[in-house]
């Protein structure tokens, strides 16, 4: 059996095929260049990223190598045990049709690579600790992670961005759990989003005495989907809820859940929650809630006004009747 | 002179239960913390041994 090298006239004069000229190797036909991170022996300061030897050490590294529109890809391939980067600053990824894939198994929970928070990245009361800005983006097989007091993790500010197999391991920290504007996934005035297969929040860190939220939709955001997400909690108290879309415009067409699981530990001895959903009576748009089921809420909505639902039972006024809604 | 009545006290914050309750500790999943060496409340498992 001979090599390549011995074949090819390009290698045999010691040029290198790069990841980037393999088409399809990373999911998409075409791709840019191509960026490596290993938060366990990546250097920011030391190396270019191009190859594995020589990644970068932090997702922040590696985006300010990237260039928009010519589909580079970062890739987290982490030689540690969490996977995850130890990010000293938020990151702001404002660069269209650039990507992220964790170099892992398909997964939905705790993926082991991934974006993470160093111990001095603490106290951002408003400020998300990684914004999307930038509309073509695709997030695939990796973790959002901040386990410091932060309030918001992710906040996704453009349209088209597709999230696939992300857990997004938001309020991570006990005094976030007890705060208002703790959100593990902020969509702000941005539409035509799609989340498969991923975990929204974690159950590992009580949430409770004050009405934080998992996921919030707020200005206009039309059409946002998610499709066989997850979205743990361990409630403490009975404020905190799955799903905040109470501002008008913010489910402008429709939000949908299809195939999702809303559950909250309440037989692992967590308090059950008020309502699993606040939406608004003005959303402008219904919220789909398709195949899906919850559990460990007293009522799955404050308003039941837009909500279009399959499931039975969705409001202790159904009296464990199915709710079906009045357009239906 | 100026007479201060009925001023209301500062409130305190609530404190959390400081015994592990149904595997939970100040709010976090006392496993779940073994597993995180990295968490900044990583040290609470010392205050348990301690108890």
């Amino acid at each position: 059996m001979g090599k390549a090298s011995q074949y090819i006239s390009a290698l045999k004069m010691g040029h290198k095929i790069y990841p980037e000229d393999i088409a399809g190797m990373v999911g998409l036909p075409s791709v840019g260049n191509i960026f490596y991170v290993d938060p366990a022996n990546g250097s920011d300061s030391l190396n270019a990223g191009k190859n594995h030897n020589r990644s970068l050490a932090t997702v922040a590294g590696a985006y300010s190598k990237l260039t928009a529109d010519q589909d580079d890809i970062v890739i987290l391939a982490a030689e540690s045990s969490t996977g995850r980067t130890a990010e000293t600053a938020v990151v702001t990824w404002a660069k269209r049709r650039t990507h992220i894939l964790g170099n892992g198994p398909r997964r939905k929970m705790n993926l082991r690579n991934g974006l993470g928070t160093d111990s001095t990245l603490t106290g951002q009361t408003s400020t998300a600790i990684f914004s999307v800005t930038a509309t073509n983006c695709s997030f695939t097989n990796m973790s959002f992670a901040t386990f410091q007091d932060n309030n918001i993790l992710v906040s996704v500010q453009a349209d088209y961005n597709t999230f696939t197999n992300v857990h997004f391991q938001g309020i991570g920290h006990a005094t976030a759990g007890d705060d208002a504007n703790a959100r593990s996934l902020v969509i702000s005035a941005a539409g035509e989003n799609e989340f498969y297969d991923c975990t929204i929040g974690i159950d590992t860190v009580a949430r409770g005495g004050a009405a934080n939220a998992s996921f919030e939709a707020t200005g206009s955001c039309p059409r946002n989907k998610f499709y066989g997400c997850e979205f743990p909690m361990y409630a403490d108290g009975a404020e905190p809820t799955w799903v905040k879309a109470d501002t008008g415009n913010c489910f402008e067409r429709y939000l949908l859940f299809e195939s999702c699981l809303f559950t909250n530990a309440t037989l692992g001895s967590a308090t059950t929650i008020t309502a699993g959903m606040d939406l608004s009576a003005t959303g402008n748009g219904q919220v789909y809630f398709i195949n899906s089921r919850w559990y460990g809420a007293t009522d799955l909505t404050n308003t039941v006004t837009d909500l279009i639902n399959d499931s039975p039972v969705f409001d202790t006024n159904d009296q464990g009747l199915m709710g079906v809604h009045a357009n239906s | 002179m100026v007479f201060f009545i009925n001023m209301p006290k500062a409130k305190e914050k609530k404190e959390k239960k400081e015994k592990v309750v149904n595997g939970f500790y100040k709010g976090y999943d006392v496993e779940w913390l073994k597993k995180n060496p990295d968490h900044p409340d990583f040290g609470l498992l010392k205050e348990i041994e301690e108890k």
